[in-house]
Formats: C-alpha cells, structure tokens, sequence
C-alpha cells in the first residue's frame, strides 16, 4: 500500500539519544522524566510554595497515610495557593515521606532530602501504590475542574 | 527468577527501542509521551523475571507493554503536548524529493482511527507479518487481516479527499 519511501521515511523517526540512558535505568534509580528541563520549570515555583508533607508510615499493616500527623480518612483536599494558579492547573506536587517503595500511574519520583516528590504535569487521574514489607495499599490524586481542587484520598 | 540484566536490556534497546518509540508515537502522536511510554516498558523489562522464548517473543512482550502503558496514559489524561509528525523527521542529505511526498501520507495514517492505525503501523509500515502483529496485539490472525482491510480502505478514502495519491 505505501511506497518505499514511505516506509523509509517513517522509520527514520528515531527517539533522542538520551532516552537510552533514561530508558536503561534501574527502576528504583529513575528520576528524570521531563524532556526540556520541563521538571525545573515546573517544581521551581512549587518548591518556593510548597507547603504540603504527607507522610506514609508503615506498622506491619497496610501503609498508612497520615498528613500531619492525622489521618486522611475519607480524603483531603488541596487548594492550590493563588499565586501558583497556573502552575498548579498544569500540574501538582507531593512529598512523601516514606520507606515504602512507591509506583505511580504517571508523572515523576524524585528523591529529595526530605522524601520523594512526585510530580505530575497535567491535571487528571494518578495512582500510587506503595508497597512496604510485602504490604500494599493504593491511593488516588485526581484534579477536579469544576472546584478546581486536587484531592487525594486512599483507593482507587 | 531473576530480573533481566542491564547487558539484556540493552540488547533490546538498540534492537527495539526505535520501533517502539514509533509506536508510541503512532499511538500518543506526542514526542515526550512515547518517550515516557518506552522508558516504562523497559523499566518493566528490567523487573521482568520471566524467559522469553526468542527475540520474536521478547519484542512482542515490549510492543505490548508500550501499547498498555500508552493506554495509561489516555486514561489518565497525561499525555503530554502534540508534536507534530514534521518536527519528528528530518530531512535526509541525500533527498529526491520524495520526503515531501511522504509527510502527507504518513499524516492521514496518523489521523485514521486507532485500532486501524495500529495494525497498518506494525504491519504496513514497520514490516511485520499479520501473525507477529496478531501476537503482539493478542488478537486472532483474521481479526489483524479485517482491521487491515478496513484501514486500508478508510485510508484510501482520506488520501482521495485530500487528493493525494500513493
């Protein structure tokens, strides 16, 4: 059905080079996951507001998540603050403070000092499960548009 | 069992990795997103404790985890920004002219729904005989030959209404 040419053409399109180093890494080891310094632009301004610790503890039950010291029951919302409106439309952070291991639907996971910082970059539905002694429990972070809020509730 | 080596998983990057990226590509039609979408599949290589039979089995289980996590992606509404199919392809040194013929083709191929367009990218494009695709779609020899057909003839109709010719 296509021409030669066609075909040559098509597959002449080829992944950038540094995905192969990206794409080789241990799973445990995988940090950057936004091409074009997309990461920095979008945890700058957060990291400068962020105000939000969640922290994930383990007692040999399933993981719980406690967010200053209470629990997240039913779920809880988060109002970006105003003067992160755009960035927070586009996307959202959170810092867990956990040892459990951590595997999200999408967006990013990267250690920092004080836990690992998942970030996603466009509003929508994500999971995380975290898995800890052969334990597991899964969470939700979806973005609203009518309230505008992300919530984050354990669950799926 | 163990988890696939990094000296494996390289081996499957350099002989794979374009072909999925493609793929992705085909799929998500955003450069970023098929790039994520081959870095999740090959971490799941890297945690993959099972054997592959031969090199046909093991890139058939890599289409199909890239296809499932570019489904992810959709559902959750991550993907990243479109790209262009221009900004993917670069003009090669040695052109005849026919590059500028071919981006309008690929682009119809591209705007054909997605369960034609995945067959007519595996099999008419990237070379694959309709039992590897069947295995890499999981689905039935006759079901790849049907979607074929009806792409193929979906595909005639946008190329006649954009009055480009093949």
């Amino acid at each position: 059905m296509f021409e030669p040419g066609t075909k040559q053409v098509w597959q002449s399109i080829a992944p950038a080079p540094e995905l192969k180093q990206r794409a080789l890494q241990p799973a445990e080891k995988k940090i950057v996951r936004f091409p074009g310094g997309k990461l920095v632009r979008i945890v700058g301004p957060m990291a400068a507001c962020l105000l939000l610790v969640l922290a994930l503890l383990q007692f040999g039950g399933k993981p719980e998540l406690l967010v200053n010291g209470q629990s997240v029951g039913s779920g809880i919302s988060m109002q970006p603050p105003a003067a992160m409106s755009r960035a927070m439309t586009q996307g959202f952070s959170l810092l867990l403070e956990t040892e459990a291991a951590l595997e999200v639907s999408g967006g990013t996971l990267e250690q920092q000092e004080n836990g690992v910082l998942w970030t996603v970059d466009v509003p929508g539905v994500y999971t995380l499960r975290a898995t800890h002694k052969n334990r597991s429990q899964t969470f939700t972070l979806q973005y609203s548009a009518e309230t505008g809020l992300w919530t984050f509730y354990p669950g799926e | 069992m163990e988890p696939q080596s990094t000296l494996a998983a390289e081996r499957a990057y350099d002989a794979h990795a374009a072909q999925l990226y493609r793929v992705a590509y085909a799929l998500l039609q955003s450069r970023e997103s098929a790039e994520d979408a081959v870095q999740d599949a090959f971490a799941r290589y890297l945690a993959h404790t099972g054997t592959f039979r031969d090199a046909e089995h093991e890139k058939a289980w890599l289409i199909r985890v890239t296809i499932n996590r570019c489904h992810d992606l959709q559902r959750a509404g991550a993907v990243r920004a479109y790209t262009p199919l221009d900004d993917l392809i670069e003009q090669p040194a040695s052109d005849n002219g026919d590059w500028e013929d071919d981006r309008p083709v690929l682009r119809c191929v591209l705007s054909l729904p997605e369960k034609y367009r995945v067959v007519l990218v595996l099999h008419s494009l990237e070379g694959q005989s309709v039992d590897a695709v069947a295995s890499q779609l999981r689905l039935t020899p006759s079901a790849v030959k049907m979607r074929l057909k009806r792409g193929r003839e979906l595909l005639r109709t946008i190329l006649a209404k954009e009055d480009i010719h093949v």
